[in-house]
């Protein structure tokens, strides 16, 4: 529960500083991902599937924060998390070549599951671009930025990680 | 790169997944279907206020530490704006003449002029946190007067121009909708030959506006820098807002109609200020 609520107020904040002080964006205006960067790393280290729910927490505030419909961010953190937490069984966390590809992956895959999700519900479902210039500065910056926040996330890690309660003697 | 000890994920880890899926599919469909106002309270004032806490510290430490760099150059201003002053003192004499000038062709013409409107002044606080929507947060909402699909226009360098819409309004803030969002549509008309179509954004801040359904005939006339203005018919947009300018143009051979490539007269990336225009009470 702590991990999960942890993990939850820290991509919430990052979404906030997202909205706010990065929302001029660094390259071509894109916004670099921070919140889902410390989903990722929550899912990745949380293999009982806590980053699933605290993901699925900032999703539904994303939606709050978004014009976007409740539910379309909410489902997309909530697949990435999930995609990431099985990752996790095959793959152990080095510095600089998972986190990255976890980043870039992310971002690919929620441009595809936009446009199904556009596909399914046409109501003021925006999708990405997949083929344009900012999606490809977007995917690298998040490929970069995850390997940041991974690394600097690393320092308290045992703050995100569930900690089982021991059983009394 | 195998992890030992772990043989893969449990039934409780794609259970997690799986409820958690479930329950934003149930929300996309319940939200897009009547567009849930629930959370709506709690938008307004809890995230609301916390987007208003952000951009304060924000704009507590630019303005900071922006104020000493400014005491350096305001001498520098100082003396150009004496020389301004001087330069503005002529311009405005011919400025009465000139609208004087204006009023009588005006008369002449007998314009009827556009009922009053009510400008609400906003600041805009935030953007929208991800890449794929690109709404605006301004500090105005409900309580202030706004409401939904209001036209909200800019200020800049001295010309007034389209920003976009209302599309979300909380109680002390609203989520505008911006002319570059892919689902923006306003009608529209070439100023010069009135020619009307349809502005279209492309998602992206620095991509032109499309500018649709303007008849092949109109392409003798058509020429780069012409002013498109919105034509009022979509009864959401005021007429004659300026939206932008001619950047280039395509002709489809298999199409009756130009594709335009139009360039905002505001510039979105530096917007601080916006104006949303109440048009009274039967808006």
């Amino acid at each position: 529960m702590k991990s999960i609520l942890i993990t939850s107020a820290c991509a919430v904040l990052m979404l906030f500083m997202q909205s706010t002080w990065l929302s001029h964006g660094i390259v071509l205006g894109v916004i670099p991902d921070l919140a889902m960067s410390v989903l990722l790393f929550s899912s990745f280290i949380n293999k009982n599937g806590h980053g699933i729910i605290a993901a699925f927490i900032t999703g539904v505030v994303a939606d709050m924060l978004s014009a976007s419909p409740l539910g379309y961010f909410a489902f997309l953190f909530s697949s990435c998390a999930y995609l990431t937490t099985l990752v996790s069984y095959v793959a152990e966390k080095d510095a600089v070549v998972i986190p990255f590809l976890l980043g870039a992956a992310a971002t690919i895959v929620m441009g595809f599951l936009s446009r199904i999700l556009l596909g399914l519900f046409s109501a003021n479902i925006h999708a990405y671009q997949i083929f344009s210039a900012e999606f490809g500065v977007e995917l690298i910056m998040n490929g970069l930025v995850t390997t940041l926040i991974f690394f600097l996330l690393s320092f308290v890690q045992r703050f995100f990680e569930h900690s089982p309660k021991k059983a009394l003697p | 790169m195998k992890n030992s000890g772990v043989h893969g994920p449990t039934r409780a880890v794609h259970r997690k997944a799986a409820i958690c899926l479930i329950f934003s599919l149930a929300m996309l469909f319940v939200s897009t279907k009547t567009m849930a106002r629930i959370p709506d309270i709690f938008k307004g004032y809890v995230i609301g206020g916390i987007q208003r806490g952000f951009a304060a510290v924000s704009s507590f430490f630019s303005r900071s530490i922006g104020a000493v760099s400014q005491l350096r150059s305001l001498q520098q201003d100082y003396e150009a704006l004496l020389d301004k002053m001087r330069d503005y003192e002529l311009r405005e004499r011919d400025f009465a003449v000139l609208k004087e000038e204006n009023q009588r062709l005006k008369e002449l013409l007998d314009l009827r002029s556009l009922p009053d409107t009510k400008k609400i002044a906003a600041h805009v606080i935030a953007k929208d946190p991800s890449n794929i929507y690109s709404s605006l947060v301004i500090d105005k909402g409900y309580l202030e007067g706004i409401k939904k699909y209001m036209p909200v226009v800019a200020y800049q360098d001295g010309v007034e121009g389209l920003v976009g819409k209302i599309i979300e309004v909380k109680a002390s803030t609203s989520v505008l909708q911006p002319i570059y969002d892919q689902r923006f549509f306003a009608a529209a008309r070439l100023a010069k030959t009135r020619a009307e179509g349809m502005i279209k954004g492309q998602g992206f801040r620095d991509s032109p506006l499309n500018l649709l359904y303007i008849p092949k005939g109109e392409v003798d006339q058509l020429k780069q820098g012409d002013i498109v203005v919105t034509s009022g018919l979509d009864q959401v947009f005021p007429p004659e807002i300026m939206i932008g300018r001619v950047e280039r143009f395509r002709l489809n051979e298999f199409s009756s109609s130009l594709v335009i490539d139009v360039w905002p007269s505001i510039d979105l990336s530096r917007i601080e200020y916006v104006f949303a225009i109440d048009k009274g009470p039967n808006e």
